[in-house]
């Protein structure tokens, strides 16, 4: 979860250009006078030299064309030079650079996108107007480093209006990070109301999508439910993660283990975690358990022990829990998780059939018995239930069953 | 960073301009990347439609839209991590490096004035990451303005960071003088206390350079470090920076404050480029392949062959042994750093031990609180060894000749702390045992050994292996691979295969009973110290975690309800009684008796421990629980001297500090969430849990309870109230009884977490 989604602030906004006698200069700044151009400033609002960096501003031919970010003592300098070609400039050339200033320390990743399109925006002016090296239309642009610097401070976005082809549209995004990659075997939990949300306009495959997220229902399930292809309804899953609206859990089921997780410790102290709780896992119309009786019940999970063996144990019934509610719960809060079980084969000597089959084995199923895939991840890959995979893999074990499979071990993490 | 760095340069500056004088390696390479966020991988921006239309040339459908992606826009590219591409690099008509790309979609006019056109592109000499040499390097010697202070400069990609320096006005390299203007130097932050300490140490006696070393033409140099920058989306905001200042601090400062202070010294670093700018002139003339020039630099120059195997170190992530002028330096990165890019899976962290505040990152110091993930160094951990490389074994340093008389005793006896650690052994029983401080020498040896990945931190192991351990849900590497090497090293056949036990160990902890590693996997005394040997091996590759006990007091039901009635009669009894007595006032003074402070002071941590400022700290909340045991104390006093009447007063004083509450509240079950800061009513539970138990049990019990927080580990407690691992079983299993089945066990769950639910007893009176 990120934990900064607020934009870092622009000092200043200057606009430069290479210019036939002075070289590098800067044309115009806002606010005023924070880019120092001569060598001693006499204020001590001024933030740097602009001499320390005109280099980098307006650089050589090699650099036009490519975001470049260069720093002072305090100040980062996003810009993005352009030099534009043309037998009607003095030298064959005019370069110029809308820069804007942050601290050192900020994060400038969204405005990289911003500083960009300004760049591409008002070459595209120049080409086609010489909105740039007219000294008429060139005023203009005081107006709008103004705009850019009041308008994106204040409220992210702006619309300026250059001449009768070209604005500068421009919106800050708030940044989040790439959420993991999507796997068949998980399953979508909304954690906002989406169906509410949906809109006509929304991509199709989402909108299916969104229909058949439950909390029970996994991957690859939805994109069979939704009739989507499997690839774009992990994609609209991973959407979906990406604006932190969904949440992924595991597949319920009964011969699923679970462990406490570290955090609990704090965890189960927080009022959101033990009022919660009970009322959650309840089923509707039976007295609610008492935290420590549930805190207890969570314990008792563990590595090894299924969760019908958990109920069996502890008289599941009796207290009007639903299990998956309740394991679910855990996994939402964080102090829960899944313990995968990961079947290796130790000997590769290869068994043929055994009676105990039923259907036939599939033969891509001993080499998945490396150690490296969950009984989950095999489940969904070949669309089998965990009893029928159980007996799979006692046949290719040569395990006596109930539990024992032979050369396949299976290790809980 | 074995991930984003590309290249180190060493650049300077002279009358003639700037130039690039090493670099490592020859011809780095940018990650290629698409020229905008192209539909490659999966096609999905073209609509279904499309799609089967055009089902079966799809992938022609790629190149296409890639190259011609390439032709219009120059600007945006998305970036994909290094591995992603390489795979994918097959299906690009040329794979070259993004500079090619971008710069051959770049109108061609655009270079008609560039100076390095005449240039030979393929020219390796000339050319470094599709710039050449010259103009690169004038872009990382800025002006002398911004030198002496931390250097960054993004290009599209490329992140150079690094600290150039620059020459004085007067012509001469020289340190500078008053510590003012260091610090106006921009130095950001802390650690950087070394740059300062070696020019205060040397600015004394080599203030000025001796004649023959004087420097003549060196202006300014820059040790650059290029790094591919990373995906900003693939982390979360804020990491990246911490990021490349990590890497600024322990590379780039490093090598320069070295570098710097050899150039003022004895004028290294101009010496250095001058037998590197005539050797490189040398092999143009005489048409050699860049890569002779290469090898050959290696030979001659000191700052060649260091910058080499620091590039080596860093990609295969150990630490950096390298030689500059002779003085011999230690570089590494945090061995977490790379983690710090990618979006974490949150399950991994859990098997972190996260140093729960800041004392505990500071016990560790500030070079290794930062990307190392260490566990908390605490007196109940122990110290497990890890080979290092046989030429710079400590013992061989230490024994050998060239250590110094004065210096002979501490080499013995770090020897003897190299002997004696073990993990079997924790902090504590190490101090004592070579009559070590564990703060002022045990720790430092730690911190020393684990920052040289000597060593590392884990919790003790039973002598008899009875210990109970946990996997962890990811290994480092493939299992087959870890069971092919564990086969190596384990052929003895009473030693299963690496998955057979560790579906042992895995499946050992949902038992009741027996679940300690000895009974589930070695079951023989004759094989422990073999299998010592297999719980090392599985330690060193993070493939065990010991489990611990942690422990919570519920008050129950009945209990609270049973406290409540006592509370009841009390009241009605002194009800009755005050009316005709009234000797309790009188007495309170009592409670000033130095008797009480005794009783305070022999509590278990304030006295027994020697107090450091995190434990003072520690038991300064702990207070209220003091207060509380004197003011219990004080009741047995007056039980024993049979003053009914004075109890029954200086209770009902005490119980009008209580919050009863409603009765709805008070009389269902709850947790003491931390019994060591109980509230007056919370206290009053404790005690009646302790009614009619033996009176030795009972004191235990006060003594300990204040760890059952649900967050002390059972070696906490052990250490902490210093009592053996039998004496808190005795203690949990009393205040088991009344309930007896279901609850009390040694109940495993996560590696690092249990719950424990220690009921309360439950019997009516």
């Amino acid at each position: 979860m990120p934990s900064e989604t607020f934009l870092p602030r622009i000092h200043s906004v200057f606009y430069a250009i290479f210019d036939v006698k002075q070289g590098p200069k800067i044309v115009y700044q806002v606010p005023e006078g924070q880019v120092s151009s001569s060598p001693h400033p006499s204020s001590n609002r001024v933030l740097f030299n602009f001499n320390d960096i005109s280099k980098y501003v307006i650089p050589s031919n090699p650099l036009c064309g490519r975001l470049v970010i260069c720093a002072t003592r305090n100040h980062h300098i996003i810009g993005f030079p352009v030099s534009i070609l043309g037998s009607e400039y003095k030298r064959n050339y005019f370069r110029f650079n809308l820069c804007f200033v942050f601290e050192r320390a900020a994060d400038l990743s969204c405005y990289k996108p911003i500083v960009r399109k300004v760049g591409r925006v008002l070459a595209a002016c120049e080409e086609e107007s010489k909105f740039l090296s007219s000294s008429q239309s060139s005023l203009a642009m005081h107006a709008i480093l103004e705009q850019l610097y009041e308008d994106l401070n204040s409220y992210s976005e702006t619309s300026i209006p250059i001449d009768k082809f070209n604005s500068i549209e421009l919106k800050i995004f708030p940044f989040y990070p790439n959420p993991p990659p999507v796997k068949d075997w998980q399953v979508p939990l909304a954690l906002i109301n989406l169906k509410s949300r949906v809109e006509d306009n929304w991509d199709l495959t989402v909108r299916k999508v969104c229909e058949h997220i439950n909390g029970i229902n996994h991957v690859r399930r939805i994109a069979q439910l939704a009739d989507c292809d499997l690839q774009l309804t992990r994609q609209a899953v991973a959407h979906l993660l990406y604006y932190q609206v969904i949440m992924t859990v595991d597949i319920f089921q009964y011969s699923n283990m679970y462990t406490l997780r570290k955090n609990v410790q704090w965890l189960a102290d927080e009022p959101h975690v033990k009022d919660e709780c009970g009322p959650y896992v309840t089923k509707p119309g039976k007295p609610v358990p008492d935290w420590p009786k549930l805190l207890f019940l969570y314990s008792r999970l563990k590595p090894g022990k299924t969760v019908f063996e958990w109920m069996q144990g502890h008289d599941i019934h009796e207290l009007g829990i639903d299990v998956r509610r309740f394991t679910s719960f855990g996994v939402i809060k964080g102090f829960l998780r899944r313990v995968h079980r990961y079947p290796p084969l130790v000997y590769s000597r290869r068994r043929t059939s055994s009676p105990l089959i039923l259907n036939p084995l599939p033969p891509e199923l001993t080499p998945m018995l490396n150690g490296e895939h969950h009984t989950d991840e095999l489940s969904t890959h070949f669309e089998v239930g965990w009893p029928l995979l159980q007996q799979w893999l006692t046949a290719i074990g040569g395990g006596k069953g109930n539990g024992d499979f032979g050369e396949v071990v299976m290790i809980y993490r | 960073m074995a991930q984003t760095l590309l290249a180190f340069l060493l650049v300077n500056s002279s009358a003639k301009g700037p130039n690039l004088v090493f670099r490592w390696p020859p011809n780095p390479e940018t990650t290629s990347r698409l020229s905008r966020p192209l539909p490659h991988e999966d096609r999905l921006e073209l609509d279904n439609p499309w799609r089967a239309a055009n089902h079966n040339d799809s992938p022609q459908i790629t190149v296409e839209a890639s190259s011609e992606a390439t032709a219009t826009a120059a600007e945006d590219y998305q970036w994909k991590s290094p591995s992603v591409i390489r795979d994918r690099s097959r299906s690009f008509p040329r794979s070259g490096s993004l500079p090619t790309s971008a710069v051959n979609a770049l109108p061609e006019e655009h270079f008609f004035d560039d100076d390095e056109l005449a240039e030979d592109p393929t020219d390796e000499y000339h050319r470094i990451f599709d710039y050449s040499t010259q103009f690169l390097a004038g872009m990382l010697c800025p002006k002398t303005s911004l030198c002496h202070q931390k250097f960054d400069l993004v290009i599209d990609n490329l992140l150079f960071i690094g600290h150039p320096v620059c020459i004085e006005d007067g012509g001469h390299w020289r340190f500078k003088r008053e510590k003012s203007s260091s610090g106006s130097r921009g130095r950001s932050s802390v650690n950087h206390e070394s740059m300062d300490d070696i020019k205060s140490d040397t600015s004394i006696r080599a203030y000025s350079p001796t004649g023959k070393n004087e420097s003549s033409w060196l202006h300014m140099f820059h040790f650059v470090l290029v790094l591919d920058l990373p995906d900003s989306s693939s982390s979360a905001s804020g990491n990246m920076s911490k990021y490349f200042d990590t890497i600024y601090k322990q590379i780039a400062f490093t090598i320069t404050a070295v570098l710097f202070q050899e150039q003022v010294l004895s004028n290294f670093v101009e010496l250095e480029c001058d037998a590197l700018g005539s050797l490189e002139a040398e092999c143009i003339a005489k048409g050699e392949p860049f890569s002779a020039f290469m090898s050959q630099a290696l030979q001659i120059s000191s700052i060649a062959s260091a910058t080499k195997a620091l590039f080596d170190a860093v990609k295969s992530s150990t630490m950096a042994y390298i030689t500059l002028n002779d003085i011999p330096l230690e570089l590494q990165l945090p061995p977490f750093l790379d983690h710090l890019l990618h979006g974490e899976d949150e399950h991994e962290l859990d098997f972190v031990d996260h140093q729960e505040d800041e004392d505990e990152a500071r016990l560790w110091g500030c070079d290794l609180s930062f990307g190392w993930r260490l566990p908390s160094l605490a007196p109940w951990k122990s110290l497990l060894l890890l080979e290092g490389d046989q030429e710079l074994d400590p013992y061989i340093n230490l024994r050998g000749p060239h250590v110094r008389p004065d210096e002979r005793e501490h080499a013995e006896g770090l020897i003897r702390f190299l002997e004696t650690a073990s993990v079997t052994l924790s902090f504590s029983d190490m101090a004592n045992l070579l009559d070590w401080d564990l703060e002022t020498q045990i720790y430092p040896t730690v911190r020393w050994l684990v920052h040289h990945r000597r060593a590392k931190v884990v919790d003790t192991v039973h002598l008899g292996l009875k210990t109970i351990f946990t996997i962890p849900p990811k290994f480092d590497a493939p299992l087959s691979t870890l069971s092919a090497e564990f086969k190596r090293d384990f052929p003895q056949p009473e030693i299963p295969p690496l998955p057979s036990l560790l579906a042992s160990i895995s499946e050992a902890s949902s038992k009741q009973s027996d679940n300690h590693f000895f009974a589930v996997v070695v079951r023989s005394k004759e094989l422990i110290p073999l299998y010592h040997e297999v719980v090392i091996w599985l330690l060193k590759r993070d493939m065990l975690f010991t489990l611990h006990l942690r422990i919570r007091i519920v008050a129950t039901a009945e209990l609270k309800a049973r406290v409540r009635r006592a509370h009841e009669r009390k009241l009605e009894r002194s009800r009755g009684q005050r009316h005709q007595d009234r000797v309790g006032s009188s007495l309170r003074p009592r409670d000033q008796d130095p008797a009480f402070y005794e009783v305070n002071a022999r509590r278990p941590g304030s006295a027994l421990f020697p107090l450091s400022p995190r434990r003072v700290h520690r038991f300064s909340r702990r207070m209220p629980s003091a207060e509380s045991e004197s003011s219990r104390a004080s009741e047995t006093h007056f039980i024993h001297g049979g003053e009914d009447d004075e109890e029954a007063i200086t209770d009902e004083s005490d119980d009008e500090n209580i919050a009863w509450g409603s009765p709805e509240n008070t009389l269902c079950p709850s947790l003491i969430s931390d019994p060591g800061t109980a509230s007056p009513l919370e206290r009053k539970w404790l005690a009646a849990m302790s009614e009619g138990k033996d009176e030795h049990i009972a004191r235990r019990f006060e003594q300990i309870n204040q760890y059952f927080d649900g967050k002390s580990t059972d070696d906490e407690i052990l250490h902490r109230a210093e009592i053996s691992r039998k004496q808190l079983r005795e203690v949990l299993h009393h205040y088991d009884e009344y309930v007896g089945t279901v609850f009390f066990g040694r109940c495993t769950d996560l590696k690092q977490h249990e719950v424990t639910n220690l009921p309360a007893p439950s019997v009516m009176p």
